[in-house]
């Protein structure tokens, strides 16, 4: 059986995080996903300085494929470099757009102008072209110029208004979330739907995805909250409409925690017979909503108990098998070399041609009867040869001309 | 009804009443025929807060029905079925194999259903499973929950400070998240299976969904042997940048070392660049974006401005500047009112409209809107039923019988 996306060609145009990761999602799936790069406009995730290998070597601005990072967001495509700035650079790019199913990019919408794809003018290259865009706010408009990323989406889309503890300052949302959430998710969808709508009727189609509306998206009920009752969505820690108590509970040590989720009745009852603490064994605790409302009581009584455990890990197994949901708070560490559902399922060891064996995430979308293939991200330009001979048909010849007018990059 | 949108045509049924329920709204809001399959006694997230009016622990009642069900079930169908019963089950075998996809938490698996076989059946179907831990392994079994998954899968140490007692991200991201994977998952394998691939099971894994962000640390901590610690600035902003009170609110600026003297430049042209002009001409070059003072002379420059005309400025000399907001700033925003990123859907109960979002994909050929409001519980009972070959006397006779 193939991968259901096989056949499928994307043209990347896209950089950093939230656009790669975006078509890395589909090439896991067999899509053939070709970065289109330059070598005087590096992708500045290829230099990021999270490394394949040991400390930060000194070329850690220089060499372009070395990026832990770029390399996890990046599985599985081909490079291609080509000179943009030149005509014959612009023709290959457009060549390779005639050739292809789906052009995916968060690169500012006058980039794609610039180069002759923006939608009305890509369609007339290939007239079932998908373009999904990812602008910070508007392809066209007075906000189309604007700029923003991971961290700071989360602050527009709302999402920090509605995280952490009551009294807590407004923090950062750490490596960027939407990077990694709502953006390249969205955009993922959008690319699979427009291709399910051009399976139906044969139309290809532009589509928008303004990362701005995408990430306030994951506001959940809150909107309605707002426009239905006036009220505005606060920030609420742990605190759970369903489940009481419900809380991250500090264990012995540094940094040692574990989350325990009480949603039933029965659930709590199996908790108080556990810690055996008479302050709790109470009739008008005995239901939730006896609970609410005394939730700091509750978590002081709780976290009393789970203060005298300093192996987080043995306490979630033991809470688990008494039937009370919980979890520990895991470091990566614990993350890959303990949890049996992450550990060896969610990363695969990869040997890189630059530096040592390392770890890729696996796609989080994991299908049991076909699955998704980790494959090595490209080295800089490592495909333009193959992408000019197979999917152009150039013979060495006519490449040998590109290439003497700056085409190649 | 066929919905419009780029998935007119496919039809799935959704189980869902726990986390991933993000899933089948976005089928639903892009076009698809969703069926929301709930028990006689309705869905629990039919209770599920915030409610319309309604006082923190109370009850959803006719009066002050759940919004959280409204949001995530607007564009829907809805019927009741009670799949422990043996007549429940054969229906809900019989639409299992009339639909293209199905969504589930574990009831499928509850009322004996085999996913692996149901995905392995032709017609093909696709199976899409969201579960805490997936549905294998050690930790299969476990009980979890949204908090519990972003625990588990690191997600939480990406925000907060060390020792400090971490915090969720909200709202439900790591079941939010989890709606996004199990949507993708099911549009990939439904593509798979137009080209012949026959059906799937997509086995969605909240914990491991909630693992995702922390892409960046993985190889960090396992190679270079220094350990992800949270601490406050864990997103690593390049100086001046970061969070910023202007007259009326908070805002994010993210100018980068090299464009210091563009934001300047902003800050004099409103007037309220003086200090920051100063500190310059005493610690030019490295000096200035260096300087300990930098942080707090721009904020105290910003603090005096308006929000929007600062952002404004800041993004037309090409540097980052987005605000902060809340829900009530979202719905006030004449950027996305303009835009018409609000749409309202009708709470069927209650009969009023309110404002909520659409899916953020524009889709330049094939419109998605949400084309009806929410179901009354076994709304379309008669109609879904009917297409099963159960006539008007054998629902009753279900209906008495508390099948349906």
């Amino acid at each position: 059986m193939s991968l259901p996306l096989e056949g499928i060609r994307i043209v990347d145009l896209s950089f950093i995080v939230a656009g790669p990761l975006a078509s890395r999602l589909l090439a896991d799936f067999g899509a053939d996903v070709v970065r289109i790069e330059s070598r005087s406009r590096i992708d500045g995730a290829r230099v990021n300085p999270v490394r394949l290998y040991g400390e930060l070597p000194n070329d850690a601005n220089t060499n372009t494929d070395a990026s832990g990072y770029f390399n996890d967001v990046n599985a599985g495509k081909r490079s291609c470099t080509l000179n943009l700035n030149t005509a014959e650079g612009l023709e290959l790019l457009h060549a390779i757009v005639r050739e292809s199913d789906v052009i995916c990019s968060n690169l500012a919408p006058a980039a794609l102008k610039r180069w002759g794809l923006a939608y009305e003018d890509a369609k007339e290259l290939n007239p079932k072209i998908i373009v999904v865009h990812m602008p910070t706010m508007e392809t066209e408009g007075p906000r189309s110029h604007w700029k923003g990323f991971g961290d700071p989406f989360a602050g527009a889309g709302g999402l920090k208004s509605v995280s952490g503890h009551p009294d807590s300052e407004i923090l950062p949302f750490g490596h960027h979330f939407p990077d990694f959430s709502a953006n390249p998710f969205h955009a993922a969808i959008a690319v699979m739907s427009a291709l399910h709508h051009r399976e139906t009727t044969g139309e290809g189609q532009f589509v928008e995805l303004s990362q701005y509306e995408a990430t306030a998206s994951m506001m959940g009920a809150s909107i309605l909250r707002y426009t239905a009752n006036g009220e505005v969505a606060e920030r609420i820690g742990n605190r759970d409409s369903v489940a009481v108590p419900h809380n991250i509970y500090r264990c012995a040590g540094d940094e040692s925690w574990c989350a325990i989720a009480v949603q039933t009745d029965e659930q709590w009852r199996a908790l108080v017979a556990l810690i055996g603490a008479p302050d709790l064994d109470r009739p008008d605790f005995a239901t939730a909503e006896g609970r609410r409302g005394h939730e700091a009581d509750l978590d002081a009584l709780i976290e009393r108990w789970t203060l005298g455990w300093d192996d987080r890990q043995a306490l979630a197994e033991t809470l688990q098998q008494a039937g009370v949901p919980a979890g520990p708070f895991q470091n990566i560490e614990e993350m890959v070399r303990v949890d049996p559902t992450l550990g060896a399922n969610h990363f695969e060891q990869l040997d890189h041609p630059v530096g040592r064996e390392f770890l890729v995430h696996r796609n989080p979308v994991h299908t049991v009867r076909n699955p998704a293939q980790t494959r090595l991200a490209p080295l800089l330009g490592a495909d333009t040869y193959d992408v000019l001979t197979e999917v152009l048909g150039f013979s060495a010849e006519e490449i040998a001309k590109y290439a003497e007018a700056g085409a190649l990059d | 009804m066929a919905g419009t949108g780029p998935l007119a045509g496919i039809r799935v049924l959704d189980l869902i009443d726990g986390m991933g329920v993000y899933g089948p709204r976005l089928f639903a809001s892009m076009g698809a025929d969703v069926i929301r399959v709930e028990p006689p006694g309705g869905a629990a997230h039919r209770s599920r807060e915030p409610l319309y009016r309604g006082q923190p622990g109370a009850t959803a009642n006719a009066e002050s029905p759940s919004l959280y069900f409204l949001h995530y079930n607007a564009g829907k169908r809805g019927i009741t079925l009670d799949a422990s019963q043996p007549r429940g089950r054969e229906l809900l075998a019989k639409l299992l194999g009339q639909v293209d996809a199905v969504f589930d938490n574990g009831q499928l698996a509850r009322r004996g259903f085999d996913l692996q076989e149901l995905a392995a059946a032709e017609p093909p179907l696709v199976v899409v499973s969201v579960t805490p831990f997936g549905l294998d392994g050690e930790r299969s079994e476990w009980l979890g929950s949204d908090l519990i998954c972003q625990a588990m899968g690191g997600m939480i140490q990406l925000f907060g400070v060390r020792n400090e007692r971490p915090a969720r991200f909200g709202p439900e991201q790591g079941s939010e998240m989890s709606g996004l994977a199990a949507a993708l998952g099911a549009l990939i394998a439904l593509f798979g299976s137009r080209r012949g691939n026959g059906g799937e099971l997509v086995d969605i894994a909240v914990e491991r969904v909630c693992a995702l962000p922390t892409l960046q640390m993985g190889n960090a901590s396992l190679f270079h042997q220094f350990g992800f610690r949270r601490e406050r600035v864990a997103a690593g902003m390049d100086m001046p940048g970061g969070l910023y009170r202007a007259r009326d609110g908070y805002m994010t600026i993210g100018a980068f070392r090299v464009r210091s003297d563009a934001i300047v430049e902003v800050m004099q042209q409103f007037g309220a660049g003086d200090e920051l002009v100063e500190l310059r001409d005493r610690s030019p070059g490295l000096g200035f974006i260096d300087s300990p003072d930098l942080g707090g002379a721009l904020a105290r420059a910003v603090a005096t401005l308006p929000r929007q005309e600062l952002m404004e400025a800041i993004q037309d000399r090409g540097i980052h500047a987005l605000p902060v907001t809340d829900s009530e700033q979202l719905v006030s925003d004449p950027f996305l009112q303009q835009r018409s990123f609000f749409v309202d859907v009708e709470e069927p109960i209650l009969g009023l409209s309110f404002s909520d979002m659409a899916v953020p994909m524009r889709f330049g050929a094939s419109n998605a809107r949400i084309g009806r409001r929410p179901p009354l519980l076994g709304e379309h009972n008669d109609e879904v039923f009917a297409s099963l070959g159960v006539d008007g006397d054998e629902l009753a006779r279900l209906a008495e019988a508390e099948v349906v």
